[in-house]
């Protein structure tokens, strides 16, 4: 991001005694700690704006990604890095894959809400419903999600948690 | 990039079993307590401390592998963020009591004092992760010149609750006893809830000092367990606006002594 600052009366010493002092780390740190303070405000927006959509249980995920939103790194008075380091939060940014993590053959996605939030591990007996799609049985080997777009078709696989 | 203040804070603490009650700790041991030691309510098992803190340091400090499988033409290297979430840590810690062959205590099975019920290890995981979180974020808002363009903070909900606390009521008594007059001034006249970053009324929050018996004994939030409010910087113009500062004003850095030692130099 870049921001550009113009000021058009630089004769008035008090003018150019604070520019002066807005050269530098000082308004560097400022001009992030306000990207920050805007991060944090969205994140905590869609917390507040994005409930499950099946009336299940809130995970908060939004409000874990605002605790991660890290102050402000001045490296060199030109230049700042805001961190946000919850892993999660590149998948929803720039959409992509998700995929079985290595060993597993399946994804397993809640079918209620007992089920929600938790791993199918968790659960004594898990039923493992596999729909027919148009051609053949197809268990989601992985999920493709988008920035704009919803979930892949759900049909394709559902677990039953009892 | 990882949390560095958030997992040097949770690497600090040893791991300390005990039978009191959270409320009991706080009030037999000196403020920090919990800033220096790994703790649960009533739970004296060293295999389980060990390994809550463990999984929480993977959830707090995800870590970058590189794979062949995954080099696409955007991700050259193959990079994948892997680290514990919450429902795989949930399932391990259950695995774990598993193996030890812990049974919860007559009528307790289920409950918020079964050790491996969801309720209970859901609230040392948000718990401890919200105070590690917190004490990182803490210690990086003191730095001098993030303190000289936002000097102050405003009490928030960023997390909706069926029962929510009186949290304006606890910030008046606080303010009163503290002698943070602009601070309950402003809740007065703006309905906001906005002191000082260097004022006493943050601590008084985080002690219980109006009588609360549900806080964790820190200046930053989390105040409480499970409170579901949060702080926001409040920048240096809006503080001399509604007059919580002064223009000349300096806040100076507030930090306990045991977290002054993760503070980034600059």
């Amino acid at each position: 991001m870049t921001i550009n600052l113009n000021i058009s009366d630089t004769a008035n010493p008090a003018i150019a005694k604070m520019v002066a002092e807005l050269k530098g780390p000082q308004f560097i740190t400022a001009a992030a700690g306000a990207v920050r303070i805007e991060l944090r405000d969205f994140f905590a927006g869609l917390e507040r704006s994005r409930a499950n959509k099946q009336g299940w249980p809130r995970q908060h995920f939004w409000a874990d990604v605002r605790n991660t939103v890290q102050n402000p790194i001045v490296p060199d008075p030109s230049f700042a890095t805001v961190s946000i380091t919850d892993k999660r939060y590149r998948q929803r940014l720039e959409g992509g894959f998700i995929r079985p993590t290595p060993g597993k053959t399946f994804l397993t996605i809640p079918a209620n809400e007992k089920a929600y939030g938790h791993r199918a591990r968790e659960f004594a007996t898990c039923i493992l419903d596999l729909r027919r799609t148009d051609t053949a049985i197809s268990p989601r080997r992985s999920l493709k999600t988008g920035r704009r777009k919803s979930a892949t078709d759900a049909s394709a696989r559902m677990v039953r948690a009892r | 990039m990882p949390f560095e203040e958030a997992m040097q804070s949770l690497a600090r603490r040893d791991v300390l079993p005990s039978a009191l009650t959270s409320a009991q700790q706080r009030q037999q041991f000196a403020a920090g307590f919990h800033r220096q030691n790994f703790t649960s309510a009533q739970t004296l098992l060293t295999d389980l401390l060990d390994g809550y803190k463990e999984k929480i340091g993977s959830i707090l400090n995800p870590t970058t592998q590189q794979r062949a499988d995954r080099v696409t033409e955007t991700n050259p290297e193959g990079n994948v963020s892997t680290g514990l979430d919450v429902p795989t840590a949930r399932l391990e810690i259950k695995q774990l009591l598993q193996k030890i062959g812990y049974q919860p205590g007559e009528g307790k099975a289920g409950t918020i004092q079964d050790l491996a019920s969801d309720a209970r290890i859901n609230l040392v995981f948000q718990t401890n992760k919200d105070v590690m979180q917190g004490a990182g974020q803490f210690v990086q808002s003191q730095d001098e010149q993030v303190l000289v363009a936002f000097p102050a903070w405003e009490l928030i909900r960023v997390e909706a609750r069926k029962q929510e606390r009186d949290w304006a009521q606890r910030w008046q008594m606080c303010a009163r006893i503290v002698g943070d007059v602009g601070a309950a001034r402003v809740l007065d006249t703006t309905g906001r809830m906005m002191a000082r970053k260097d004022s006493a009324i943050w601590q008084a929050l985080g002690d219980g000092m109006d009588g609360s018996d549900d806080t964790l004994g820190n200046p930053f939030p989390p105040f409480a367990f499970n409170s579901g409010m949060d702080v926001r910087d409040i920048a240096w113009s809006e503080a001399v606006e509604l007059e919580i500062i002064q223009p000349g004003d300096t806040i100076a850095p507030r930090l306990p002594a045991d977290l002054s030692q993760l503070f980034r130099a600059a």
